[in-house]
């Protein structure tokens, strides 16, 4: 896990599905649990910093909204806000 | 060679059994399956047949690629006019029964009239008879596989049957193949009763030898090699489809209490983690996974009901494992009628296998009939006392047997939304397109699969366009059309290759299965003459509509999805923008403004 040095905030954290399978650190700690961020963090820097690779698949959802995929690298995330990631599945 | 060449049509008015060679012209324009066998039903039937009349035949149909041991090389369909929608119907079944067909010897079986009293088809090898099913019509399936395979001593027999709610006609009907697998949509099954047709049973020793078996090899292994890499398939083996609760349930695509709503409190009730967790009283839902024939992937569950719940408490029948919810039966008997019990919704599963219906159409017309219930446009007097609120989990189990049976208000609901919410003067409560349910998806929050839904040859369905990704990653639907319409194309040629659609959906590319199909077959395919196959196919199936009376007027959605705003998630505010996007789709097609082929499009398809 990488040591987040001049903490801007926290934020929420949920991993959802087989993404948890994907994560170095394994799923621990990832169902909503305070995550630390620093200032000017994007969803893209979130996720290259937990373990994801840039080809991992999923969504994402900030206080129950959608981000698109293409302003994950200029939207900067903020303390306190509810962020979770998942996969997009295909079929059922 | 992929194909046996061989055709069995079965006249069930004459009681005879005919063997004739596949067209091999059409097999190489249509392949198999269900291009192959919608060619064949365009030309043996008129499609303003009445879809239960000895008019309409039933084709059992398997692909090149069936039997063979590439992944997920199982795949059979049925092709028909379906009684559900008036449209046709192609409904797509794993298991093990088509693998033990292909092996028998045959790449297609045709039925035709009606027999003037219940039989079953069996079949070893080249030997076919039409036995007596007496003693069988009014059995449930799981009781007739096991007097079938009891009756010829053989326990290795592959069997596909109906059980009651085929024989009393549920619109819903669907074919049911070792004990937990279906060609579920579109009512296939009560054509199948129709015909006064019980089961096919059917033993094979011949097997599938590939025009170039090396070449073949290969193309397996490196196809093998992707899908045991992919997170993908990861994770579908190890949580199933059910993961994907998770994903709708977070997007607000998941519909819930009949799409009044796209999120469901009691999702994390119905999920993967769920399903694998001890409840209360230590009791698991998930024993363990299944897979079809010859597949890699083992997205299949098998689940046991805790013997304490009250659906099965009084019934060992059902205490017993069998198969699980996957995420279209969680949906459709959880988050569609606002039940977040999994043992009962996997009780109701258990039900829907045993007497043969489709669980997806089953809890979206149950969902509607809790509308109806709610809005007071029925009551208990109409539903025969069973108090039919949202959230009950004994009005599910008690309706779904009742339809099962084709009993009192359960024949109404056997009959599908759009009949059942005519019927009581509501039919704008009917969640469907062309007359069937729809499946897990919200069309608000998915534009794309909203577009998918509303053009899908068959009705409401998730299997036929794929805008899975392009739906999660964007609102926006400038590109959904694209989307949609060339997703159409490629699943309609996997879809008459033997093989199944998840190889594609958990990271195997369309070169894969081109591979196996050229080696398999001695065709010279490319990844573009195999998707314009497949949009040769998509055509075909659309002329057949339109003979049939559809209309573009058909191409819409339920006025809820275009007009009611999602109340939460992704989408809170917006409705299904099917106007922006049907233009640009008939467009991409060659489609005319009355939404046919036209006559440019025929010709540069060959039809």
């Amino acid at each position: 896990m990488t040591i987040v040095e001049d903490i801007y905030g926290n934020i929420q954290l949920v991993i959802m599905g087989h993404l948890l399978d994907d994560l170095p650190a394994g799923g621990e700690g990832f169902s909503g649990e305070n995550f630390a961020i620093r200032k000017s963090m994007t969803v893209l820097d979130l996720a290259r910093m937990i373990g994801l690779g840039d080809n991992a698949e999923f969504f994402v959802m900030i206080n129950d909204e959608h981000l698109p995929n293409d302003v994950w690298e200029s939207r900067f995330l903020q303390p306190e806000e509810r962020v979770v990631l998942c996969p997009p599945l295909k079929g059922g | 060679m992929g194909w046996h060449r061989t055709i069995l049509r079965v006249d069930l008015t004459a009681g005879t059994c005919t063997r004739e060679p596949l067209n091999m012209a059409w097999a190489e324009q249509y392949l198999g399956q269900r291009g192959l066998a919608t060619k064949y039903l365009s030309e043996e039937v008129d499609p303003t047949v009445d879809a239960l009349s000895p008019e309409n035949k039933l084709i059992i149909a398997t692909g090149p690629l069936t039997g063979t041991n590439a992944p997920t090389g199982g795949r059979w369909s049925v092709v028909t006019k379906g009684p559900l929608t008036g449209a046709i119907a192609c409904s797509n079944s794993g298991g093990q029964f088509g693998g033990e067909l292909k092996m028998a010897g045959y790449d297609f079986l045709i039925f035709e009239g009606r027999s003037p009293r219940p039989v079953y088809l069996h079949l070893e090898n080249d030997k076919a008879s039409l036995l007596p099913a007496d003693d069988l019509w009014g059995e449930k399936i799981w009781d007739v596989e096991r007097t079938i395979k009891d009756r010829h001593n053989d326990p290795l027999m592959r069997i596909a049957s109906i059980g009651p709610a085929g024989e009393t006609l549920s619109r819903y009907a669907c074919i049911v193949n070792d004990l937990h697998r279906a060609a579920g949509r579109s009512g296939v099954g009560a054509v199948m009763g129709s015909k006064q047709l019980k089961a096919i049973a059917v033993r094979g020793t011949k097997g599938v030898t590939p025009e170039n078996p090396a070449e073949f090899m290969a193309a397996v292994k490196a196809a093998n090699e992707v899908l045991q890499g992919s997170k993908a398939r990861k994770g579908l083996t190890r949580h199933g489809t059910i993961a994907m609760m998770d994903a709708t349930g977070t997007f607000g695509a998941l519909p819930t209490r009949n799409n009044r709503e796209v999120q469901f409190e009691g999702a994390d009730k119905l999920n993967a983690k769920a399903m694998q967790s001890p409840n209360e009283d230590g009791h698991t839902n998930l024993i363990q996974n299944s897979a079809c024939f010859a597949c890699t992937i083992g997205c299949g569950r098998v689940s046991r009901i805790n013997p304490e719940h009250f659906s099965v408490k009084e019934q060992p029948r059902y205490q017993t494992a069998s198969g699980g919810l996957e995420y279209e039966t969680a949906y459709a008997l959880g988050s569609a009628v606002g039940v977040d019990d999994m043992d009962a919704a996997t009780y109701a599963g258990f039900l829907c296998n045993d007497y043969g219906m489709d669980p997806i159409s089953l809890g979206g017309s149950i969902a509607a009939a809790m509308e109806l219930y709610d809005t007071g446009a029925i009551d208990k007097k109409t539903t025969g006392g069973i108090e039919l609120t949202f959230g009950s989990a004994e009005a599910l189990c008690e309706l779904t047997e009742l339809i099962g049976k084709g009993e009192d208000f359960g024949k109404d609901v056997g009959m599908g939304s759009k009949r059942l919410c005519e019927k009581y003067g509501k039919p704008e409560f009917s969640m469907a397109v062309k007359g069937q349910e729809f499946a897990a998806y919200d069309g608000r929050a998915m534009q794309g699969m909203g577009l998918g839904y509303a053009t899908s040859n068959r009705g409401a369905c998730h299997l036929r366009a794929s805008p899975y990704a392009s739906d999660f990653a964007t609102m926006e639907v400038e590109e959904k059309p694209k989307v949609v319409k060339d997703s159409q194309d490629f699943i309609a040629a996997i879809d008459s290759s033997g093989l199944c659609l998840f190889p594609k959906n958990t990271g195997m590319e369309l070169d894969s299965y081109v591979s196996m199909l050229n080696a398999a077959c001695n065709t010279n395919f490319t990844e573009e003459s195999f998707c314009e196959m497949g949009e040769r196919i998509w055509n075909l199936e659309r002329q057949f509509n339109y003979r049939a009376g559809l209309t573009i007027a058909d191409d819409t959605l339920p006025k809820r999805i275009l007009e009611e705003p999602a109340p939460s998630g992704a989408a809170k505010g917006n409705v299904n923008r099917l106007g922006e996007m049907l233009p640009e789709y008939y467009n991409l097609r060659g489609w005319g403004e009355d939404g046919a082929p036209t006559p440019d499009t025929l010709k540069r398809l060959g039809l």
